[in-house]
């Protein structure tokens, strides 16, 4: 910046601001902390006091139950498997009808653009798509989870409008070169859009990873739940029933450090992968944003 | 040829005949029918199903064989007491959250933008977008976790000797509870899209207003906040389009009995009456009602910007 002499006013400005942001910022890290502590706080430590900011003694023992349970291990495996076909899936579908949109002399693209804009107004709501689910015979069927999460039109459009953004100068030559539209999308475009498609598997992913609300409507049989609805239950419908219940029953605080562990396991796997994603889903976002 | 093909599209000629046009692009269909399929059968057969609001749906028959009803599920709707409190609890929620979820992001956007130290601003990003990522399941488990009886917050209570407040079974802390784990779930990655406006912002207005003397608050209210008007109005009309929606995942999860006098909302009402009770075609009638009131929320909030600052959502 050119000018170097800053006024007290505006001195005092930064620093009130720097200050609450930290606040802020401290806000969202201190519930997971006191989650990560609970998770690993032996029995003894935890009856003391249910405020500890760092752990004297700690121990994995809720970890090894929960990787030992085979309740919370055959979910984590639906969870696993979920997540990626479903991404794939939703990324296939996605990028696929942008590209075909991006066409603009294409017979039809207008009415098929407005069948997509109409489904991000009108819904038909909780009880016709479950009439719909119970016609296509998906209740208690894993696939409900995946399937019915094909494309979203808001994404979509914005992988569209990146798609749009491609200097065709390369898919020119490569037509001249005798390429046909396969090659082109597969060759040229999808390589040229791996920032955004990236950003979007993030997204799927998580979606898919946290997802629970299909679950929770269409599948009744608890041995096809994925992970959240597991811990779902034993957070908040509070059954204990899931975790063996004398080993509950004889220290009810190993009960709570399981609960936390199995959040932590929950949330792990998203920890890991959004750093390295976060300086693309910026764009990816704002993409939509900007060119409207 | 250039001339010709922008000729082809404007409509006014066509180059070629429709069956060649469509076989030449054929390639692009396969593409495309993947999606068309999924939406014919994902979102319009649904829509479709929506027409058990007029019907006595019975399972026996199924949703074409029910008989039709008219406005009956309506009129027996509109006569329940229980629909209206839930009604006025939606509103209220959502009224409420208007006024504070909102500006949330737009101040810490604000707030992140003035930022001069670069990695601080990183690292603060990168902490504030982290809760859009935890699932409500997660975030009511770890509320109902810290705000127990016997959990972080009603420790440090009892410890500066207050009595402890069962806080999300109480209704006067339960509205605020909602709003505030909301903000802090969605306040974050909210900024995003506000921070890429104020991206834009020419530096110049802000050189110009420098050379005059303006300290930076002034420059905040008098340069950066006008500069991103249009992106809030357009966020506030989509805005308007959710205003029946309370967010099913999150209600859904933290509600308890003791709260639902205030805590009772439309989607979980819908959920409640339908899936649980099994009454379909009245669950479908409350769902088909939101439709329409958030469609036409959205149609007005767009007409009131577009009279307003001339800029709407099309």
């Amino acid at each position: 910046m050119s000018f170097k002499r800053k006024s007290l006013g505006d001195n005092i400005f930064d620093i009130v601001n720097t200050v609450i942001l930290i606040l802020i910022g401290l806000s969202m890290l201190a519930p997971f902390w006191h989650v990560v502590v609970r998770s690993v706080l032996p029995y003894d430590e935890a009856i003391k006091s249910s405020f500890v900011l760092f752990p004297k003694k700690t121990t994995f023992e809720a970890y090894k139950y929960i990787l030992r349970s085979e309740r919370f291990v055959s979910s984590l495996g639906i969870s696993f498997i979920v997540t990626v076909t479903g991404t794939v899936y939703q990324l296939a579908m996605t990028t696929f009808a942008a590209f075909a949109l991006t066409k603009k002399t294409l017979p039809g693209r207008k009415l098929f653009f407005t069948m997509f804009i109409v489904t991000m107004f009108f819904n038909g709501g909780l009880i016709a798509n479950y009439l719909l689910m119970r016609g296509l015979k998906m209740i208690n069927n894993v696939l409900v989870l995946i399937l019915p999460f094909g494309i979203s039109c808001y994404n979509m459009l914005i992988i569209k409008s990146f798609f749009e953004g491609l200097p065709s100068d390369m898919e020119e030559s490569a037509r001249i070169d005798g390429a046909d539209t396969f090659r082109v999308f597969f060759s040229i475009i999808l390589p040229l859009s791996i920032p955004v498609v990236a950003t979007f598997a993030l997204f799927f992913a998580v979606d898919r990873w946290n997802g629970w609300y299909n679950a929770m409507i269409y599948i009744n049989d608890k041995s096809k739940w994925p992970f959240v609805m597991v811990l779902r239950e034993i957070l908040i419908s509070n059954d204990t029933e899931s975790m063996q219940s004398n080993y509950v029953n004889q220290e009810y605080m190993v009960g709570d450090s399981i609960k936390m562990a199995a959040v932590i396991v929950s949330i792990f796997p998203v920890m890991i992968i959004y750093p390295f994603i976060q300086k693309y889903f910026v764009k990816g976002v704002t993409l939509g944003a900007v060119k409207g | 040829m250039k001339y010709l093909k922008t000729r082809a599209q404007q409509g006014k000629i066509s180059a070629k005949p429709l069956g060649k046009r469509i076989l030449d692009h054929w390639q692009y269909y396969v593409f495309l029918a993947p999606a068309l399929i999924f939406v014919l059968i994902f979102c319009y057969a649904p829509m479709y199903g929506v027409t058990v609001a007029f019907k006595n749906y019975s399972p026996m028959r199924g949703i074409t064989g029910s008989a039709w009803v008219g406005f009956e599920n309506f009129v027996k709707l509109f006569n329940l007491s229980k629909f209206w409190q839930v009604f006025k609890n939606t509103i209220v929620l959502n009224f409420i959250r208007l006024i504070f979820d909102f500006p949330a992001p737009i101040i810490l956007a604000l707030m992140l933008n003035e930022v001069r130290c670069h990695w601080f601003q990183r690292i603060t990003q990168t902490v504030v977008y982290l809760p859009h990522f935890m699932s409500w399941v997660v975030i009511a488990g770890i509320m109902f976790n810290i705000l127990s009886t016997d959990g972080v917050i009603n420790t440090i209570i009892s410890h500066f000797g207050g009595t402890p407040v069962k806080f999300l079974a109480n209704p006067d802390t339960f509205r605020p509870l909602v709003v505030i784990s909301q903000i802090w779930k969605e306040a974050g990655w909210g900024t995003i899209i506000y921070l890429a406006a104020l991206i834009n912002i020419s530096p110049e207005f802000y050189e110009a207003a420098m050379i005059d003397g303006a300290s930076r608050i002034k420059q905040l209210i008098y340069i950066t906040i006008p500069c991103i008007l249009p992106t809030i109005s357009i966020m506030l009309i989509l805005r308007m389009g959710q205003i029946m929606n309370s967010g099913f995942d999150q209600m859904f999860n933290l509600l308890n009995p003791s709260v639902y006098d205030v805590g009772d909302v439309i989607d979980t009402y819908v959920y409640r009456i339908g899936i649980v009770d099994g009454r379909f075609s009245m669950a479908s009638a409350v769902s088909l009602f939101l439709n329409i009131i958030n469609c036409a929320m959205l149609v007005a909030g767009d007409t009131i910007s577009k009279k307003i600052s001339g800029s709407g959502l099309y």
